[in-house]
């Protein structure tokens, strides 16, 4: 991530390296947030920036939200890692739990 | 005598090689503590700190590290010493998925829609008592019974709704003979139940669920005052007709013949003490603390906007706390939500809660023949009905067949649309495993199926009510308790 910068005090923006994050992870950090902010994704280059405006009245939330969203950026990044990793190994279980039965293809 | 040779330390056996395990597929929760709760695709869960979570899946924990066994006994990494983790995986997975191969064992019957109470949070529009338009028909139910019967379920639960079933007991009667007549050829394992206000238990009726095996289930909401706020009857003598009802089944058939459950309305919220206390007067041993419905009257009376999830949850929390006090005091009572959770998480196959399955239960796992013949996918499904939505109405008895009720595009679409293991958020939630789908719900407050689930009162209850679980789990007495709740 490089820098964060407020807009105005029922926004602020994000500006992520795609190396770090890809838009998938974005995507979903900001829709598991969506009961609090709204966001407004856009993607130049190697950047991606999320504009988020807050949906309470409370300004004071700003900071709280800013970093919850960090951490949900954080933690759909290691999910992403997990999946891939594991992706075929999924398969196999499924394969395997079902090998006998109708479901199987 | 002693070994002429000691054994190497344990360190010698394990050969120090770093990143040399694989990831087994897992998701992971944040908790409110900030702990991540890593849990397999079968249930199985490990706490870890977040730097070890990153280390985990950065292939940083060595063999010799305490965490890499734990992590390997719950099947979130497999190494070169583990080959049959994924065999038993599978396994695990099949036997959780078990119910869906036996399709739909629940088959609820709306023998009328007459009621004598007027509750404002009733989720059907209820009929007044001498309106027999309103009862369903023994050919109805015949039609019903054969379309039944053709479940590939060998264990089939006819349970009778209303309205106030019992104000057609003759149809109950005829539908418990012909199914059990039908039975003999059939040979599935029948149950019965009636869910009913009470109101009518008398001789006629405890004799024929005597003779019949057949269970009660009732609506208690807690004292007096509450239960007859909650659920108004003329004459304001609800609560003693429910209590009498109660304590007759209790010395007639037997305590574990009738069941209660109660629903939370505002006036419900700061009495969760006594609520429970009053199931434990009247001797029950389990209590199902349910928010309410958001349908029929619930929501023309506005019911269901009059308190939040946090309000519900401090509820919740406060009365499952004091269940826990009254179990480590000598009396056994569950909390039926608990238990079904408890269930998800610690045994190895599904509980068959039907609002709470993957893929979801509407139709697979439990079907309503309304009182007219019409099919619905869900008693909520039904209901959604009387307000003037048919999205679930699968087909009629009379007019459809079972592949076309059973195959119906509405059905299908529903259950593949709504599969947490592929709808937004719920794919990458860390407690999927434990949770379900519930696409009636989302339809009716969302007007989408699949739902928005961080708008979501069932995504938030289900997280609150899970993280609550494994919070008190921490807690050896605790864990004792909810544990001999499952065993």
């Amino acid at each position: 991530m490089s820098v964060v910068i407020a807009t105005d005090k029922g926004s602020f923006e994000l500006k992520l390296d795609t190396d770090i994050y890809s838009i998938e992870v974005c995507k979903k950090a900001c829709y598991a947030l969506m009961s609090h902010i709204s966001c407004q994704l856009g993607k130049t280059g190697n950047q991606i920036t999320i504009v988020a405006t807050l949906n309470s009245d409370h300004p004071e939330d700003k900071q709280q939200l800013k970093a919850l969203l960090m951490d949900e950026l954080l933690d759909y990044s290691l999910r992403e890692t997990i999946s891939s990793k594991t992706e075929n190994i999924r398969d196999i279980i499924l394969s395997n739990a079902f090998s006998n039965s109708k479901l199987s293809g | 005598m002693t070994l002429a040779k000691k054994f190497h330390s344990l360190e010698n056996y394990i050969k120090v090689v770093e990143s040399d395990y694989q990831l087994l597929p897992f998701n992971f929760h944040r908790m409110p503590d900030s702990a991540y709760l890593c849990v397999n695709m079968v249930g199985e869960y490990v706490s870890l700190k977040k730097n070890e979570l990153i280390s985990l899946v950065n292939g940083k924990i060595k063999p010799s590290d305490v965490l890499y066994n734990t992590l390997k006994s719950k099947h979130i990494i497999m190494d070169r010493d583990s080959s049959v983790a994924l065999d038993l995986l599978a396994l695990k997975y099949r036997t959780k998925q078990n119910r869906v191969s036996q399709f739909t064992s629940l088959h609820m019957f709306v023998v009328t829609l007459r009621c004598d109470y007027t509750c404002k949070y009733c989720q059907v529009s209820r009929q007044t008592e001498d309106v027999d338009t309103f009862d369903m028909s023994k050919e109805t139910a015949l039609a019903a019974l054969e379309l039944m019967f053709m479940s590939p379920s060998k264990s089939l639960k006819i349970e009778f709704q209303g309205g106030e079933p019992l104000l057609n007991f003759k149809l109950i009667q005829f539908i418990v003979t012909s199914a059990l007549k039908m039975n003999l050829t059939e040979k599935r394992k029948l149950q019965f139940v009636i869910t009913s206000n009470l109101s009518f238990v008398d001789d006629d009726v405890l004799k024929f669920c005597g003779d019949h095996d057949i269970y009660l289930s009732t609506s208690l909401d807690g004292p007096e005052e509450l239960h007859n706020k909650n659920r108004p009857r003329p004459g304001k003598d609800g609560y003693s007709k429910t209590i009498e009802g109660i304590k007759k089944i209790q010395s007639h058939l037997g305590p574990d013949k009738v069941s209660a459950l109660m629903t939370t309305t505002i006036g419900s919220l700061s009495q969760p003490i006594e609520i429970i206390d009053e199931y434990v007067r009247l001797d029950f041993h389990s209590i199902f603390l349910r928010p309410l419905s958001p349908y029929g009257f619930a929501i023309k009376t506005k019911q269901v906007e009059k308190y939040n999830i946090d309000k519900w949850m401090i509820f919740y929390k406060t009365g499952l706390d004091y269940i826990i006090q009254l179990n480590k005091s000598g009396y056994f009572l569950t909390e039926q939500y608990a238990v079904i959770i408890l269930n998800k998480i610690f045994n190895p196959s599904n509980p068959g809660y039907v609002d709470l399955q993957s893929p979801a239960g509407i139709g697979i796992s439990a079907v309503i023949y309304n009182y007219d013949g019409d099919v619905y996918a869900s008693d909520e499904a039904r209901m959604l009905k009387e307000m003037g939505d048919e999205t679930f109405k699968l087909g009629n008895v009379f007019t459809s067949n079972y592949n076309e009720i059973f195959g119906a595009d509405i059905l299908l679409d529903s259950l593949e649309q709504s599969l947490p293991e592929s709808s937004p958020m719920c794919s990458d939630c860390g407690l999927v495993t434990y949770c379900g789908a519930d696409p009636v719900y989302h339809h009716a407050t969302q007007g989408d199926v699949v739902g928005k689930k961080p708008l979501s009162f069932f995504c938030k209850k289900n997280t609150s009510i899970i993280e609550h679980i494994f919070k008190l789990l921490e807690n050896k007495s605790n864990r004792k308790i909810l544990e001999s709740w499952i065993s």
